[in-house]
């Protein structure tokens, strides 16, 4: 008994040092897949010599986990910063009060609209919401409405609009379309049988398994499948004049307020926020599309100039998203 | 204390169990070298009573004595069993299937911190008092009925009691082997001197155990 | 014993305080500014908890039902290898519940137009039911380990085996399928993930969206708090399953039914073809992997496994250390107040995982407490909170099976209660107290809702690390991590199998 209890004592004593505050370090949140980010953090940790605690999102928690872990720290905050897979989360926690301001030297190349104006939160490598579409389907969807088109009925999928980057999608054609058209559009993809995924992974998977003849997903998504080989083509919704564009989601970065590194969490930002990060999370599996001009996109996407883009400011994205949820409740 | 002397008393006991009134004012007293056999119905309070003399219950009124020494009074315990010089012999034996028969034995000793040589020698002298030498290192689980009965004893007696508590201990037992232990059971307690208060149903104990029948009668 | 009564009601009410303070911050915030919330439920919130009500009430049935044909086919007939075919069947319960769900999807897609049959309220049903079969077949194999077999050689000479089943065994089995049926209720009440998968809209979910679609935490307790409501209204019920006082205290061999060669290769197939089916998401996850996978999956993971190791051997180790002093303390009627305890502890098993987590942060992330959230305590703690009543529940059921009287020999020969603990009771309820620290281990090795919210970094549980990596990972690599985690709980298994079969031939 008392060999355990000198065993606990030892643990104990030396298990909180782990989020004791060491120098040379830095604690990241990060909603981006763990499979993309960690070679990332790690070549940062290499080349800086800063040790990089991460914590990572899970699929299950549909990428709030961190969130809500964020928001419930924020009285004794233990990261040092956020990598949001998308910036609607960033404008939740800079409503909250949770960030700091940061302009990275490196954000200069990124287009406006894909930052915060004071610098709370900055965009990089982004993603484009398209169709992947099964090769055996004669006529190819070429945009959003086409979910309520006779002609596809039952014969498409989407993600669940409750969750992820599906949300945002709904909430920026709310922010185009207003409520009475956005409630006929989710009305009419339940009259037109459109099936209800888990998630964007599951929607591509269905697709190229030829259970649906199209899906609305996101570009990482249909070009990890691609890369396996699966069949399917990508289409851009939405491209023809007049048209609304395609909803680019970049992922974003921030400083955490009362920081313990702000530092190495700046030093980690900028590298974030590098070209040669983009060029890498361009080359990768999730084919993230660079917002500085110059960069290599995926060779399966296009570049940014050569998409017509949907026109949306992300900061009224996130109370856009608040105001649709009962609407989504009540139709799902 | 000589023979003859009280070594029991109990004084207006009164007790309620499950909203059944067990005992209303009852009492009692044992003479020292007794042999006491309480008879009655299932159910009317003889292992209860049994138990109140050892201290494991309290009345909900009412006195002990225990030579001479108030050892409960109404609900309070003022002198704790292990300390009432008695031991008991349960009905279901109570011993321990993860110690062997020495170690069953000599539990009361090594809690009461006696020597290691002196513990050696108490249950080796008391294993031969009931029957059982070099049956030390035994598992419990491989002795017969009778076996398990005589180490109930044993360890009943290793502490050398004043008084003996036995609750129908040979209700499991075949007419042979009762007969047999019931006459060294009469033995020990004439070698040894101490009280016994035996609860029984089976009248050929009552007959042969008892130099004093008490019969509890439901209230 | 009056210091004793002092004594345990105090340090009881301490521990199980102590554990449940992040539950009473996480109602604080609840509360603190209530009338600032939009406390209202929504009207298909209802519905929602009409459906939980219905996937419970049958998930519990069903378990409970075949657990007992199962559990009296296996533990209780001449059926060769029965006692390996219940253990088998504990695979479902050991792998992620988000994996599961998926593997069995896969499997009706192929089939076509079965994914419309499996998917919703049945899909859910028969997905739980594998999840947690197990669980009332452990309870019945216990239970029916201490018939006395007497009760059943009289009957048998005035009726034959149906009678004596009808009679005299499923009646004395019946504090079992009760204890079972509560237990999986509750269980299943709480679920989101099957449930989420498979599209079957639950109450849970409700407290689920509340969380990670608004960020709310007091809502999502708000909407939690029907689930917990239930569990407390049934604490008693699950109370009264554990006074069994006609039942052996010790493990003795059962009476077998007998059956006939051809009626026992039949039932042998039936019993295997169960087996079978309950192994299938390993197969589908086996199917899915390669060598190359795999030892990339153990590259990747054995870390994650050795925390998950660490993390659920000594929470469920303090389960049994402090769950040993609350039941005796509870079983001797020594706590003022334990009927109120006991539903506190229940309270921290059946508040949804997220929000303990939640409680958790809450509570623990404060600059005097970081060697507790700065390390891995803060999940041993979460656990303590969350299983400390399951490993209680057993203990004391265990306890309360034994005579009083071996106390009391023990009490006589001046031994202190500390002393009848240490001494008497816990080496005579090894076999009890193992159970409880099994069941304790299986469940934290598989917990990653809570886990996930307050790990610091570098201390991911493998089921953590699982659902981090299968968010665009390599499918066969996250299959492989699953199949690790199986594996990884095979040994206490093959542990616990050893010490039983040498017990029962002893």
């Amino acid at each position: 008994m008392r060999y355990l209890l000198l065993g606990m004592m030892t643990l104990w004593m030396f298990s909180g040092c782990e989020r004791l505050s060491m120098d040379n370090e830095v604690t990241i949140y990060v909603s981006e897949d763990q499979v993309f980010s960690e070679p990332l953090l790690k070549a940062f940790e290499k080349k800086t010599g800063i040790k990089v605690n991460a914590i990572y999102d899970t699929e299950e928690s549909k990428g709030t986990g961190v969130m809500n872990r964020l928001i419930a720290e924020s009285n004794n905050p233990q990261a040092d910063l956020y990598w949001a897979n998308e910036p609607i989360r960033a404008e939740v926690l800079r409503q909250k009060g949770i960030l700091a301001p940061y302009k990275s030297p490196n954000a200069e190349g990124i287009p406006e609209k894909f930052k915060d104006p004071k610098g709370y939160w900055t965009g990089f490598s982004a993603r484009v919401r398209i169709f992947v579409v099964h090769k055996d389907l004669a006529q190819k969807p070429t945009g959003v409405m086409d979910y309520l088109h006779p002609k596809y009925q039952g014969r498409s999928i989407i993600a669940n609009p409750l969750f992820g980057t599906t949300t945002i999608h709904m909430a920026a054609l709310y922010s185009l379309l207003g409520k009475e058209k956005l409630m006929e559009f989710l009305k009419g993809l339940k009259e037109n049988k459109v099936a209800i995924s888990t998630g964007n992974g599951e929607s591509a998977d269905l697709v190229s398994k030829g259970e649906y003849g199209f899906a609305l997903v996101d570009s990482d998504d249909a070009v990890v499948r691609l890369r396996r080989g699966e069949v399917i083509s990508l289409v851009y919704p939405d491209q023809e004049e007049g048209e609304m564009g395609a909803l680019v989601i970049p992922n974003a970065v921030m400083l955490m307020k009362n920081a313990r590194h702000p530092k190495a969490a700046k030093k980690l930002i900028d590298y974030l926020l590098s070209s040669k990060t983009e060029a890498k999370l361009a080359q990768a599996d999730c084919a993230q599309i660079p917002l500085h001009a110059g960069v290599t996109p995926p060779k399966e996407i296009k570049a940014l100039n050569e998409i017509r883009i949907m026109q949306v400011d992300y900061a009224k994205l996130a109370s856009f998203m608040l105001e649709i949820q009962p609407i989504l409740r009540q139709i799902f | 204390m000589s023979e003859g002397d009280v070594v029991i008393e109990l004084k207006s006991i009164s007790l309620k169990r499950l909203e059944k009134r067990l005992f209303d004012r009852f009492s009692l007293t044992v003479a020292s070298g007794e042999r006491l056999v309480l008879v009655g119905a299932s159910g009317v309070g003889k292992s209860t009573l049994l138990r109140l003399i050892a201290g494991l219950m309290v009345p909900d009124r009412g006195e002990i004595y225990i030579d001479g020494v108030l050892v409960t009074k109404d609900q309070e315990l003022l002198i704790e069993p292990h300390k009432r010089m008695l031991n008991m012999v349960f009905q279901d034996l109570a011993l321990w299937s993860h110690l062997s028969v020495a170690k069953n034995i000599a539990f009361a000793l090594e809690i009461a911190k006696y020597p290691k040589e002196e513990i050696l020698r108490r249950v080796k002298n008391t294993l031969a008092m009931v029957g059982l030498e070099g049956y030390e290192d035994r598992a419990i689980d491989t002795l017969s009925g009778g076996e398990q009965q005589r180490v109930a004893l044993a360890r009943a007696l290793v502490s050398e009691p004043k008084i003996l508590l036995m609750d129908e201990p040979l209700s499991h037992l075949d007419r042979s082997h009762r007969e047999r232990l019931i006459q060294e059971i009469i033995i020990l307690q004439e070698q040894l001197g101490f009280t016994l208060i035996y609860v029984t149903h089976d009248a050929h104990e009552i007959e042969k155990v008892a130099t004093r029948l008490v019969t509890l009668s439901p209230i | 014993m009056n210091w004793l009564r002092w004594w345990g009601g105090f340090s009881s009410w301490a521990i199980i305080g102590g554990l449940s303070l992040p539950i009473l911050m996480i109602f604080y915030d609840l509360f603190h500014d209530f009338f600032t919330v939009d406390h209202l439920m929504p009207m298909g919130v209802w519905r929602l908890l009409l459906n939980s009500l219905a996937l419970s009430l049958g998930v519990a049935l069903l378990s409970s039902f075949f657990g007992l044909l199962l559990g009296l086919l296996w533990f209780k007939s001449n059926i060769a290898l029965g006692w390996l075919m219940g253990r088998i069947v504990w695979v479902s319960f050991l792998i992620p519940p988000y994996i599961l769900a998926f593997s069995w999807l896969l499997l009706f897609r192929q089939e076509g137009g079965l994914e419309v049959l499996f998917s919703g309220f049945w899909g859910t049903l028969f997905i739980l039911f594998w999840v947690y079969l197990p669980i009332s077949l452990l309870l019945i194999e216990r239970f029916l380990s201490q018939i006395d077999p007497d009760l059943e050689s009289s009957a048998l000479l005035i009726t034959n085996w149906w009678g004596v089943l009808y009679r005299v065994t499923i009646p004395l089995l019946l504090p079992a399928l009760k204890v079972s049926f509560w237990l999986i209720f509750m269980l299943t009440f709480g679920e989101i993930t099957v449930a989420n998968v498979l599209r079957y809209p639950v109450f849970a979910m409700e407290s689920f969206t509340q969380f990670s679609a608004f960020y709310d935490t007091q809502m999502a307790t708000l909407m939690a708090l029907p689930i917990m409501m239930v569990a407390l209204l049934l604490q008693w019920q699950i109370r009264k399953g554990l006074t069994v006082r006609w039942l052996r205290w010790r493990a003795v061999p059962s009476l077998s039914i007998k059956f006939g060669l051809l009626t026992r290769w039949l039932l042998g197939g039936f019993s295997w073809m169960v087996v079978l089916l309950s192994l299938f998401p390993l197969f589908n996850l086996v199917s899915l992997i390669d060598v190359g996978s795999f030892f990339e999956a153990l590259d990747r993971g054995t870390w994650a496994l050795f925390l998950s190791f660490r993390d659920a051997i000594l929470g469920s180790t303090l389960v049994v250390l402090w769950g040993v002093i609350l039941a005796y303390l509870f079983y001797k009627e020594l706590v003022w107040g334990a009927n109120f305890l006991k539903g506190v502890l229940l309270l921290g098993f059946i508040l949804p995982s997220s929000i303990m987590g939640m409680g958790l942060i809450l509570f623990w992330n404060q600059p005097w407490s970081m060697m507790i959230y700065g390390g891995f305590w803060i999940i041993i703690l979460g656990y303590l909170g969350k299983y400390l009543f399951l490993g209680t529940q057993i203990i004391e059921m265990g306890l309360s099976q034994s005579p009083s009287s071996l106390e009391e020999a023990a009490i006589l020969s001046g031994a202190s209660w500390w002393q009848t603990l240490c001494r008497i009771l816990i080496p005579l309820h090894w076999r009890t107290l193992f159970l409880a620290w099994l069941v304790g281990f299986l469940f934290m090795m598989r917990e990653s809702s809570m886990t996930m919210l307050v790990h610091p970094a570098g201390e991911e549980t493998l089921p953590v690390y699982i659902l981090t990596q299968m968010a665009n990972g390599d499918p066969k690599v996250t299959a492989s991590l699953s199949l690790l985690m199986v594996l990884g709980v095979i040994v206490p298994f093959v542990v616990y199998l050893f010490y039983e079969r040498r017990g029962r031939s002893d």
